[in-house]
């Protein structure tokens, strides 16, 4: 539109030989030049950096961090994934950025090229780059919500081994705290440091260990698993003493954050080839 | 606030800052009822930007953009095609107010802004308003960058443009002075505009309108002297019809001027000379008596010149001045019609020339005495005559007694017609401003003067009666013949140019303008090809296309070299440097650092092979981490370095 801006001040200039609205139809071409030239220059020496990506659910929109370096100004500067695209746009803040992708199945999910572009100055050109970034993000299966009925199942256990629930005994880790809730749970020392509000989750024994099993669950292997993972989410949430046993993969009972990422990681995995696993495993 | 994420508070301000400032910079070419239109878009925009109101559907839209063009094309259909196509450009222009709802409807908003600010330089020249168009197009070009660049920073995004037009100017600096300028390629309609100047017909009072204006009618540079001041006549036309009030040009007169023959005789040496004329609206060139055009001017049959096209604009003509040559042919219709009279009325005049013939031989001798008779009292020059009766000519000559130039003149053919001779009335300005410094001629409008020429002895003579009641006028102008009539009631620069000051600023600025009208807006194919002839030796149209070519890619090899700086390498600290030192200095070792290598280890590696270095390497790679990562205010920082340095030159 701009060039046919352009090309119709010629026109008028030459009909009414008016050496002004000539230089007018000159300036304007020559903007559209070195806006070009500007375009180009806004995204050369950009240099991105990738920093790991956090875990999520399948069906959810992923976040993949990175790192904006460069010399001098970068103005506008959009990123987009090429393939698992979403309406979510990305965030940029200063040196850093977020870019968002869908991921639709457990696994190693790869968002693939990310497009970098910009139409900066004056949206007449736009200037682009599909950017491997190497990125990789651990899907876990969608929970699904379900009604296993949470008994200690029938098996081998073993004795001395005791479940905990919530309680007062053990200092067992942060989570959030949420209004509401007890002055004395608050983690006052994280709060110092300026982490933010967290409250110390304290663990008492509770009765015997759940086990979950693949095999108890009916359906498609992917609902099955989704199944699972909401039981272990829930258990978790509610401080119950569980174990998974996948197949040949059996995890000891446990609670906690880090059980439970354990429990998500071999579900989210299950079925995966070894290799692939230790080639991706980063975290 | 707005539905729309793109668009924001600044964005609607700036487009509300562009919109206002081109359409008040075009107001006087627009009917009022785009103004009433104007506020009612405003209004329903802003009511949109604070929520107050919904946006127009399409069907209220399409309803609005009907009705306000109707209206609008009945309003302004009389005054031309090209009225009717800027009315049809500010409408859209106006509505897309209501519809910007997409990043592309800003785009459309502001190329229609543009082509606005084209329209605007139809009508205006000024350089002041070329600058005014500029700063119009740079409000445009800001909704842009604000649209698709930083958002909300003003002066971020000012410099940014300006470096987008710094970096563009040479290009288009290339592109104006040697792209071939091209004649029209099709017929545009003209813009029409309200004529000024003289008229193709004049009755006695007309030119004292005139007078009273110190607007600028053209300008005349000569190489050489100017013509003297007696000889500063810039005829216009002629006139020979004459009702009884009015002296106009008769229809016959009108015929022979489209024939375009001219009956000049050129004897002498020719005086070429430039003249830049003001817009008029009309197609009369005055000019010395006489002259011959080249180009786009052409003579008629009475010796005047007329160009080809309405001065619509400043247009410059390259004419020829002969001062000696005559106009010498008149055939006997003509001369029927040059002594011609209407057949009753002012009998008084009649009367006295019936006395002449008898008191005088000669036909010279009795226009000698009628002018005689106007240098005597109480005959008297003045722009405020008293009015006259019906029989205007007695009543002039034998009772008031006081007029000015066309009073004098129509007198004087009225007189001469009535002794039998072939005479007629000559409209033009008489005198102008010499600038000896600039080296041209001004003249105003208030150097309007009207005069008579008279057939005699085989050739076309004039006659200025005014020069006998005031001879001030002819030799000195209006200004220094009237005094305290002169420009009375009109506030103008002149008034303040007897501070030697302001004179002076005045002259630089009217010899900057000058200059601005014959090398810019003047600027065609035959001063091009000059130019570059100049520069590059004579050259044809061929060469002077492949020179555009040669010219435009280096101008845009240079804007690719400033805007990207290929040698600008990335800038290394002074620690960097020092360490680019200290490596390349272990290179002459054959001590290379590996890559992933850390500076310590690198130091420590050295230190192995190279056993008496060791505790200087220790200091080193200390000094070293600690510049680099430790929490160091800048005063130790170069004291560090300075370290670096020290600690370097033992180690050779």
């Amino acid at each position: 539109m701009f060039l046919a801006t352009s090309v119709t001040l010629f026109f008028l200039g030459t009909n009414y030989q008016n050496n002004l609205i000539l230089f007018l139809a000159f300036l304007l071409a020559s903007i559209l030049v070195s806006a070009l030239l500007v375009t180009h220059k806004n995204m050369s020496g950009l240099t991105l950096s990738a920093s790991p990506a956090h875990p999520q659910f399948a069906g959810e929109l992923v976040a993949f961090p990175f790192k904006i370096s460069g010399q001098g100004q970068h103005y506008e500067i959009e990123y987009q994934f090429q393939q698992h695209s979403c309406d979510v746009s990305s965030v940029i803040q200063a040196e850093q950025g977020l870019v968002y992708a869908t991921a639709s199945s457990r696994g190693w999910f790869q968002p693939g090229r990310l497009t970098v572009s910009s139409i900066y100055p004056l949206g007449l050109f736009r200037v682009w780059s599909h950017v491997d970034l190497d990125w990789s993000a651990l899907i876990y299966p969608a929970a699904i919500k379900n009604g296993i009925a949470l008994q200690p199942l029938p098996g081998k256990q073993e004795q001395g081994f005791c479940g905990t629930e919530a309680g007062f005994d053990e200092f067992a880790g942060l989570r959030s705290w949420q209004q509401g809730e007890s002055l004395k749970s608050v983690a006052w020392k994280q709060l110092a440091q300026g982490r933010g509000w967290h409250a110390k989750a304290f663990e008492q024994a509770k009765g015997s260990p759940v086990w979950l099993d693949l095999t108890a669950c009916q359906g498609h292997l992917e609902v099955k698993l989704g199944q699972l993972c909401y039981q272990v989410l829930t258990l978790t949430e509610q401080q119950g003493l569980f174990g998974l046993r996948l197949g040949s993969l059996e995890i000891p009972p446990g609670s906690g954050l880090s059980h439970q990422q354990a429990c998500l990681e071999a579900l989210a995995l299950y079925g995966a080839t070894t290799t692939q696993q230790g080639a991706r495993h980063e975290q | 606030m707005s539905s729309n994420g793109f668009f924001q508070r600044q964005h609607l301000q700036l487009i509300f800052c562009a919109y206002l400032a081109t359409m008040l910079s075009l107001a006087s070419q627009l009917t009022p009822l785009i103004f009433a239109l104007t506020l009612f878009c405003l209004g329903w925009r802003l009511g949109i930007f604070l929520g107050r109101l919904k946006a127009p559907s399409p069907w209220l839209n399409r309803t609005v953009t009907l009705v306000a063009a109707s209206a609008t094309l009945g309003l302004v259909a009389s005054q031309g095609l090209f009225s009717v196509m800027l009315h049809l450009i500010m409408l859209g222009y106006t509505l897309k107010f209501l519809e910007l709802t997409q990043k592309r409807d800003i785009n459309v908003f502001i190329c229609t802004g543009f082509i606005l600010v084209a329209t605007f330089f139809v009508f205006h020249t000024q350089v002041y308003m070329a600058l005014w168009g500029l700063v119009l197009m740079a409000l445009h070009l800001i909704i842009a960058l604000a649209l698709y660049g930083p958002r909300w920073q003003w002066q971020q995004q000012g410099k940014i443009l300006g470096k987008l037009v710094l970096v563009s100017l040479p290009l288009c600096l290339v592109l104006f002075i040697v792209f071939p300028r091209l004649p029209p390629v099709w017929k545009l309609p003209q813009q029409k505009g309200a004529t000024t100047g003289l008229s193709d017909s004049v009755s006695l009072g007309d030119i004292a309108k005139l007078s009273r204006s110190s607007e600028l009618a053209f300008r005349a540079s000569f190489e050489q002297t100017p013509p003297n001041v007696n000889q500063r006549y810039w005829r216009a036309m002629t006139m020979s019809h004459y009702d009884g009030t009015t002296w106009s040009q008769s229809l016959a007169d009108k015929q022979q001027a489209n024939a375009r023959s001219s009956q000049v005789t050129k004897t002498g040496k020719g005086q070429s000379y430039q003249v830049v004329f003001e817009p008029s609206y009309q197609t009369w060139l005055p000019s010395l008596t006489l002259s011959q055009a080249d180009g786009q001017g052409f003579s008629v049959f009475d010796g005047s010149l007329r160009s080809e096209k309405i001065i619509a604009q400043r247009r410059m003509f390259d004419l020829t001045w002969y001062p000696d040559a005559s106009l010498t042919d008149v055939n006997e219709s003509q001369r029927r019609q040059y002594i011609t009279l209407p057949a009753e009325g002012n009998p008084q005049a009649r009367q006295w020339a019936a006395q002449l013939k008898q008191s005088h031989q000669t036909a010279s001798a009795q226009l000698d005495a009628i002018l005689t008779t106007f240098t005597q009292a109480p005959y008297r020059y003045t722009l405020s005559p008293p009015q006259l009766g019906a029989s205007q000519i007695d009543d002039f000559l034998f009772n008031s007694k006081a007029g000015f130039c066309v009073h004098y003149a129509s007198s004087f053919v009225f007189m001469a017609r009535s002794l039998g001779l072939p005479s007629r009335m000559v409209t033009g300005y008489q005198g102008g401003e010499w600038d000896e410094n600039a080296g041209f001629i001004t003249v105003r409008q208030y150097d309007a003067h009207a005069w008579a020429e008279v057939w005699l002895d085989g050739k076309w003579q004039r006659f200025d009666p005014t020069a006998y009641v005031s001879p001030e006028r002819v030799d000195m102008g209006l200004e220094s013949a009237l005094p305290d009539e002169f420009l009375a009631g009109e506030m103008s620069l002149l008034r303040l140019r007897n501070n030697a000051m302001i004179n002076q600023l005045y002259l630089a600025m009217a010899k900057f303008d000058y200059a601005w009208s014959v090398w810019v807006l003047n600027y065609n194919s035959d001063k091009q090809l000059r130019l570059l002839s100049r520069w590059f030796g004579s050259i044809n149209f061929m060469q002077q296309a492949w020179l555009f070519v040669y010219l435009f890619a280096t101008a845009l090899a240079l804007m690719v070299l400033f805007s990207l700086k290929p040698w600008q390498r990335p800038r290394l600290s002074a620690l960097d440097k020092q360490f680019y030192l200290f490596e390349k200095a272990m290179g002459r070792h054959d001590l290379q650092r590996q890559t992933g290598e850390t500076v310590s280890d690198f130091c420590k590696r050295i230190g192995h092979s190279k056993r008496h270095w060791q505790s200087t390497l220790t200091d080193y790679s200390r000094v070293y981490n600690r510049a680099k990562y430790g929490q160091v205010s800048e005063v130790q920082y170069a004291k560090e370095v300075m370290k670096l340095k020290w600690l370097l030159s033992r180690l050779k």
